[in-house]
Formats: C-alpha cells, sequence, structure tokens
C-alpha cells in the first residue's frame, strides 16, 4: 500500500485536490440553505416538524442511490455527469444535519435571555443576530463539521458520477482486485476525514464567543 | 402620570388572564405587583412595556396610549430586570450594561461614562469586572450587573420581574438592602413583580394583591399589613402577619447614631479608658481615613486577653445595612449573640447601631395596637 502510494503520489494528489474541490464547493451552499432554513423554520413549529421530516428521509436514501437520482435531475440541466451531480448529493446530504443543528441551536438559547432583549427594545433581526446567532455557534459549528466528515466519505462514491476523487482508487481497485490501490484510497479517505474533523474543531473553538467558553468550562 | 391601567385586560379564548384592571402606578416609587402563582401579576407588568399585548382596555404611559408608542422605542424606555440569567452571557459586563445605549446610538464616550456612574451606583469594581463575562460572576454580582443594564438609558420606568428569585436568602436580603439604598438615590417609577411576601413588604412603597387576573387589595404596605382587605391577603400574608409588622420598619429610622469608634492606632489601655467615659461595653474598630468598618472589640477581651494592639482584639461581626429591616435585624441579633449590631451602608462606612432594645420596644408597641384593635 505504501509502495503504491509513493509510486503513484502525484495522480494520489489530483485525487485528494478534487476530492476537496467537491466538498469545499458544495459547503457554501449547504450551509447557506441548511441554515436559512433552519431560521426560517424554527420560527413556526409545523413547519420545523415537516422540513425536518423531509430531511429524515432524504437521509434514509442509500448515497449510490442519491448520486443515481442527481444526475437524473441534473441532467435536463445539462449537468448529469461529472462534479456537478456531486455537489448537488452532497448538499442534499449535508442538509439535515446542519438544518436540524440549527434548528436546535435557536432553541437551545435560554427563553429568558431573548426575553430580556425583547425586554430592551431589540427588533427581531437583532436578537437574531446579537443574540441568538452568536449563542448557537457551538451547536451550529457542530453540525457543520458533522456534515463535512459525512462529506468526506460520500464524496468517494462521486467517482461514479464522474466527478472523480479518492473514489477512483477505491472503485478502480476493485475492478482490477487491487488490494493495495483499495487500502491506499480508503485509508487516505479516512484520515482526510479525522484531519477535517480536527480542523474543524479548531474552527469551532476559535469562532465561539469568549463569553460561553468560559461558561462551557464552568460546567 | 407615568403608567396608568385602564379596565385593562388579556384574555386567552375564554380564559381571562387580566381582568377589568384599572390601577394608577404611582410615579417615583417602588410598586409591588404579588399573588398567587398564575394571578396574573407577570401578564400585568408584561403588558406595561407591550411583550404581552393587552387585548382591552387601555394603558397608558406618559399619558399616552400604548396602541400609539412604537413598541421597539417604548422598551428601550422603560428599563427591563429579570433573573440574573437574562444577562447575555457572550456579552462582557461592559457591554451588557451598555445594550439599551447602544440600541439608541448613544455616543461611545458618552456610554463608557455611564458605564462607570452604574457600576459605581451598584458598587462593583469597574476595574475588575467590566471586562469579564457573566458567568465569571457570582449570582449576587450578576444581579447587580442586572440593575445596572435596566437602568443604563436613565428610564424613568423601570420594571422588574422578579429580580432576586435565583439568589440565596442570605445574599437576597442584602441585594434588597442595597437595591433600596440605589432607589433612594434613583427615585425611578418602579414596578416589581414578586412571589414573596416578605420581599413585598421590605421593598414595596405600595403592594397590588391580584387574584385570579382581578385585583383584590391596591394599598401601601402598611395598610395592606395591617388591614387586609381579604381572607386572600390575610393567608398571603401569613399567620405571623403581627411579627411581619417588623418587617415595616426600617434599620434607618430606628437605629442610633451615638456609638463608639476606635482606630487601629488607639492602644487597648486608651480604649478601656474611652469605653468608660462613654458608658459602654464595646467599641468598633474603623478605618480612620473612611469610617469603613473592620470589626468589633469589647471591654471584656481587652482585659481578659492583654494583647498589644485593638487590631489583634478585634472581632468580625455580624451587621445590617441600612434599609434592612428591625424583622431581619432581630434575627440576626440572636445568631450573633450581641444585644446591638452596627450598621454598615453599601460601601461598608459604619452609620449607626442597632439595639435589641428598640427592637423589643416596637414589638410591645405593635402588640398594643394588635390588642387595641380586637378589642374596637
Amino acid at each position: 500500500m505504501f509502495y503504491y502510494i509513493l509510486a503513484n503520489s502525484s495522480r494520489i494528489i489530483d485525487g485528494l485536490v478534487r476530492h476537496l474541490y467537491i466538498i469545499a464547493a458544495s459547503l457554501p451552499i449547504s450551509v447557506t440553505i441548511g441554515v436559512a432554513a433552519g431560521i426560517l423554520i424554527s420560527r413556526n413549529k409545523r413547519a420545523e416538524r415537516i422540513v425536518i421530516g423531509i430531511a429524515n428521509i432524504l437521509m434514509t436514501i442509500p448515497s449510490l442511490a442519491l448520486f443515481g437520482f442527481a444526475i437524473i435531475i441534473m441532467s435536463p440541466l445539462g449537468m448529469g455527469i461529472g462534479v456537478p451531480p456531486a455537489i448537488f448529493a452532497l448538499v442534499i446530504y449535508s442538509f439535515l444535519p446542519i438544518t436540524r443543528n440549527t434548528v436546535l441551536a435557536l432553541h437551545a438559547v435560554p427563553s429568558s435571555t431573548i426575553e430580556a432583549a425583547r425586554g430592551m427594545g431589540m427588533t427581531p433581526r437583532q436578537i437574531l443576530r446579537r443574540i441568538q446567532l452568536p449563542l448557537a455557534i457551538p451547536l451550529l459549528m457542530a453540525g457543520i463539521r458533522n456534515a463535512c466528515v459525512m462529506g468526506v466519505s460520500v464524496t468517494t462514491i462521486a467517482y461514479l458520477v464522474g466527478a472523480g476523487g479518492m473514489g477512483h482508487f477505491i472503485f478502480a481497485g476493485m475492478t482490477r482486485t487491487r488490494l493495495d490501490m483499495v487500502l491506499a484510497g480508503a485509508v487516505i479517505v479516512a484520515v482526510l476525514g479525522i484531519a477535517t474533523n480536527y480542523l474543524l474543531v479548531m474552527l469551532e473553538r476559535a469562532v465561539t464567543p469568549r463569553g460561553l467558553m468560559l461558561e462551557q468550562n464552568k460546567e | 402620570m407615568a403608567i396608568e391601567l385602564i379596565n385593562a385586560e388579556k384574555t386567552y379564548g375564554d380564559i381571562y388572564a387580566v381582568k377589568d384592571l384599572t390601577m394608577t402606578i404611582p410615579d417615583n416609587q417602588i410598586t409591588i405587583l404579588i399573588g398567587p402563582s398564575g394571578c396574573g401579576k407577570t401578564t400585568t407588568m408584561k403588558m406595561i412595556n407591550g411583550l404581552i399585548p393587552k387585548t382591552n382596555g387601555d394603558i397608558k404611559i406618559n399619558g399616552t396610549s400604548i396602541d400609539e408608542w412604537n413598541p421597539i422605542q417604548l422598551r428601550r424606555n422603560i428599563g427591563y430586570i429579570i433573573q440574573e440569567i437574562g444577562l447575555f452571557p457572550h456579552y462582557t459586563i461592559f457591554d451588557n450594561i451598555a445594550t439599551v445605549p447602544r440600541l439608541l446610538h448613544w455616543e461611545e464616550k458618552k456610554i463608557r461614562q455611564r458605564v462607570l456612574e452604574l457600576m459605581d451606583l451598584v458598587n462593583l469594581d469597574p476595574d475588575e469586572f467590566l471586562q469579564k463575562y457573566p458567568s465569571q460572576l457570582s449570582g449576587g454580582q450578576r444581579q447587580r450587573v442586572g440593575v445596572a443594564r435596566g437602568l443604563a438609558a436613565d428610564p424613568d420606568i423601570v420594571l422588574m420581574d422578579e429580580p432576586f428569585g435565583a439568589i440565596d436568602p442570605i445574599n437576597r436580603e442584602k441585594i434588597q438592602d442595597s437595591f433600596l439604598e440605589i432607589q433612594k438615590e434613583i427615585q425611578k417609577t418602579i414596578v416589581f413583580v414578586t412571589h414573596d411576601i416578605h420581599e413585598a413588604i421590605k421593598l414595596g412603597d405600595s403592594i397590588a394583591i391580584l387574584d385570579e387576573g382581578s385585583l383584590v387589595q391596591f394599598d401601601s404596605a402598611y395598610n395592606v399589613v395591617n388591614n387586609p382587605a381579604t381572607p386572600l391577603v390575610e393567608d398571603l400574608l401569613g399567620s405571623d402577619r403581627a411579627f411581619k409588622g417588623l418587617a415595616l420598619l426600617r434599620v434607618k429610622d430606628h437605629m442610633t447614631k451615638t456609638f463608639t469608634t476606635l482606630t487601629k492606632s488607639v492602644s487597648p489601655a486608651d480604649a478601656l479608658q474611652t469605653m468608660k467615659q462613654h458608658d459602654t461595653k464595646f467599641a468598633f474598630l474603623v478605618d480612620g481615613r473612611n469610617n469603613k468598618l473592620l470589626g468589633v472589640v469589647t471591654a471584656k477581651d481587652i482585659k481578659k486577653r492583654r494583647a498589644d494592639s485593638l487590631d489583634k482584639l478585634s472581632k468580625q461581626s455580624e451587621y445590617i445595612q441600612p434599609y434592612a429591616t428591625l424583622l431581619e435585624s432581630l434575627t440576626k441579633l440572636f445568631s450573633s449573640g450581641f444585644t446591638a449590631l452596627p450598621v454598615i451602608d453599601d460601601k461598608n462606612v459604619l452609620v449607626g447601631v442597632i439595639h435589641m432594645q428598640t427592637i423589643l420596644d416596637q414589638i410591645e408597641e405593635m402588640s398594643i395596637l394588635e390588642t387595641a384593635e380586637d378589642e374596637a
């Protein structure tokens, strides 16, 4: 396996870059949609139930099938093959963890804190921007982290829709019964997942307001 | 007239949360809203700043119906203080206090000055606390910040919703005393919701008792204690109603200002001499520069222990604040074993002494009143 990695380092690096590119391209879209949807539905119990319900169903779709759907949906737009359907599938997949965590995070803000803000004359928008969102950051970031780590592994399947990435080594290795190739792909994806998680934990700490960190440490 | 409720009502479906409530809240005083849970006291308070919209009737703030106020503007002009948990955990103490001035777009320099003023008012050291976060403060300190925040934009009206409910009993009494001292200075129109009758009697200039959304009695604290309007009010006051009368009397009105103080530089022998001249068995050790209380020295200790400085002879003493009640003083006197308690203000300055005998005399006076009333 190590021999394979060394011998094919330039192809592996290409695969890695492509892999990360797909995730990086889908992330802003899924965060925007997920957080916006989370904020909107957090104000309405029924909308929340319906949207989270749908997101739960989307999560149960096997990832392989989801990429199949992505091809069917995207091909009328002339984007049925390659990176676009992969991004589409990833966005769908990230929707649940991000939206759900946004809703949970907003609900976790103590009602007395929000009432104090209202009572002092903050507008609903000010309450959202100055109070709710900053206090929601830890849970919100946890949702994004979840989505990213999941994205790292799901993106391997993107190879099957012609998007390339680290999936190449796993799937091509399987058809050629090359264990070292499969292992190389799998191990690198696993390490990538761990590294992503670690980096995002760091980011989470960097963006969490200091007052909240102190509060959590105290507990 | 700052706050007028005119047949104000709040209904949820067929249920009245507040029913036909008419009352004029006196300016520059503390008005307590009290009653059993679900009586509508919190609803009434929240109708005043529009957090809960009224269903019928009218509420006038400074003569203008709240229907004509922009609710956001109205709330920025009314202080709002709730339990300490209402502080914003991600804001520093400075930013918490500065919330409303910033919403009102004050200049940063003016805000800074105001925050410092308020820290002094609530007796918190700005250098120590302003850059801290709420989680780094004790419950009592957080509540002081809450009070400062509610007063930040210098509103005429302040609404307080069980603000001291989350604080342990000992610190609650202290913060109540401090709060009364602050109110003496700022003279705001305060609407104060509580379910604690002790707190109501102690803090309230007048008390409004609500039950099932209706006003049962609205009178001065004195009249409520002495002439409860209905059995419900009597129940609320409890069986030791006469004793509670002690809670109406403030230490500051009954303390004596003649007492003996000593500074550290006085020798024990001279101290003994001074006590003899003043015909007293104890004296208070104070800081000569600012009259802050350091401890208490007794003649007995000087004679018995023969130390060379008063510092070593002085003992920590129980103390009480000027706005505390005689009921609280009595409790403290019993627990301290002394016959008198030093009275110190919010800044630790010795301002008087309250004697056990004074309190006993008051009890006697009140029991006479009670009997006379019974016979009449």
